[in-house]
């Protein structure tokens, strides 16, 4: 372990925030986010209602919003 | 599809859009007026649901249970434009009633994380992507890695300025989240998966510490009970609030290569690929909403190196 720890405290050190940029969901990948959807059923039930709209559900085997 | 501006633009402004896991509303184990209301919706138009089929899909229904369409299908625009068109038809022929919930239950299916819990989004990408490999490869894989109070006591707990990362946390992050969940949603490491778990960390500051090591998680899971693996270099910075005991912020980046799959998973790119993953603290209502997805084996998340197989309902 000694080349990892004088790796962590020198300047061989990479900039992991770069790093995970680079694979970061830019702004094409985020854009079904606009879409607003709604995390909490029955509060979006009850907007449906006092709207008077129906709901659009999108399942997924994991939750769509946070997994794949 | 909906990444089309057509189509975000009908969801916002003709239907209410929720965002639904089935793990939670489906098949949890955990009986829920939520998940009540889901199935005997959702059945009306998907009688599979109930039945051991998998509930996802699309769905327009009413807030007050009637249900107008159901579809696996529309992962083109003008396919998916239907299924809106052909629900919205059926609920202005019949309008859902109006309904009044005095009291917004609980969420009580969902797990919930002890207070002071960092979430840390979760990222993985196959890249570069191997030449000729599906599609499904160029996904993006999600998840939340939650850092618990305790595991920042365990740092706390050393007094030397290098020492391991406390197993409990980087057994956590290695077997829910050094995971190819790029094409779905893969079967979680075992606690006895580890042929390589080294992760070093050093204090560099007054409350920041960085951390560096190798991993190498190999099992006989994959398809046909074939091998799959995933080996790498992790490295990051971890920030603590030293008086409150609690993780403040998060990165770390996963680089190295995976191989096989399962049928969750299938059509990985042909033997080893790269993967790499980050890991970045985030404050947005997804994260304080959405779980990790292998937390629904909860007392295998709180205790990664316990050997409890908590079974699948």
């Amino acid at each position: 372990m000694m080349p990892l720890l004088f790796a962590l405290a020198t300047s061989a050190w990479i900039d992991v925030t770069d790093q995970v940029d680079a694979i970061w969901p830019g702004p094409e990948e985020e854009k079904w986010m606009q879409v607003g959807w709604r995390l909490d059923l029955f509060q979006a039930r009850q907007e449906a209602s006092d709207t008077g709209k129906p709901l659009f559900m999108w399942m997924m085997n994991g939750h769509p919003t946070g997994c794949t | 599809m909906f990444t089309n501006p057509d189509v975000i633009q009908r969801l916002k402004t003709e239907f209410i859009p929720f965002a639904g896991n089935t793990n939670e509303l489906q098949v949890s184990k955990w009986e829920s007026p939520e998940k009540t209301w889901f199935l005997s919706t959702a059945e009306k138009v998907h009688p599979g649901a109930t039945k051991g089929v998998t509930a996802q899909g699309f769905y327009v229904v009413g807030a007050d249970g009637q249900a107008y369409t159901f579809s696996m299908h529309g992962r083109q625009r003008d396919e998916f434009m239907k299924v809106l068109d052909n629900g919205l038809a059926k609920f202005k022929a019949s309008p859902s009633k109006e309904i009044k919930l005095d009291i917004l239950p609980v969420k009580s299916w969902t797990t919930q994380p002890p207070k002071g819990t960092l979430a840390v989004r979760t990222i993985s990408r196959i890249t570069p992507l191997p030449e000729g490999c599906s599609e499904k490869n160029t996904s993006i894989g999600r998840d939340h890695y939650w850092i618990f109070p305790n595991d920042v006591a365990d740092i706390l707990k050393v007094k030397e300025e290098s020492f391991p990362m406390p197993a409990n946390m980087a057994k956590r992050m290695a077997r829910f989240h050094l995971i190819d969940n790029v094409r779905g949603e893969p079967t979680r490491w075992r606690y006895d998966d580890f042929r390589v778990l080294d992760i070093q960390m050093q204090r560099i500051g007054e409350s920041t510490y960085r951390f560096e090591g190798l991993y190498k998680l190999t099992n006989n899971e994959g398809r046909n009970k074939s091998e799959k693996g995933i080996a790498g270099r992790l490295r990051g910075e971890l920030t603590i609030n030293r008086k409150l005991k609690i993780a403040t912020a998060f990165e770390a980046f996963a680089e190295g290569y995976a191989w096989g799959d399962h049928d969750n998973t299938d059509g990985a790119p042909e033997g080893k690929f790269p993967l790499k993953i980050g890991f970045r603290s985030v404050e947005d209502e997804i994260s304080r909403t959405v779980p990790p997805q292998q937390s629904y084996f909860w007392e295998e998340y709180l205790h990664p190196q316990s050997s409890v197989r908590v079974p699948w309902p």
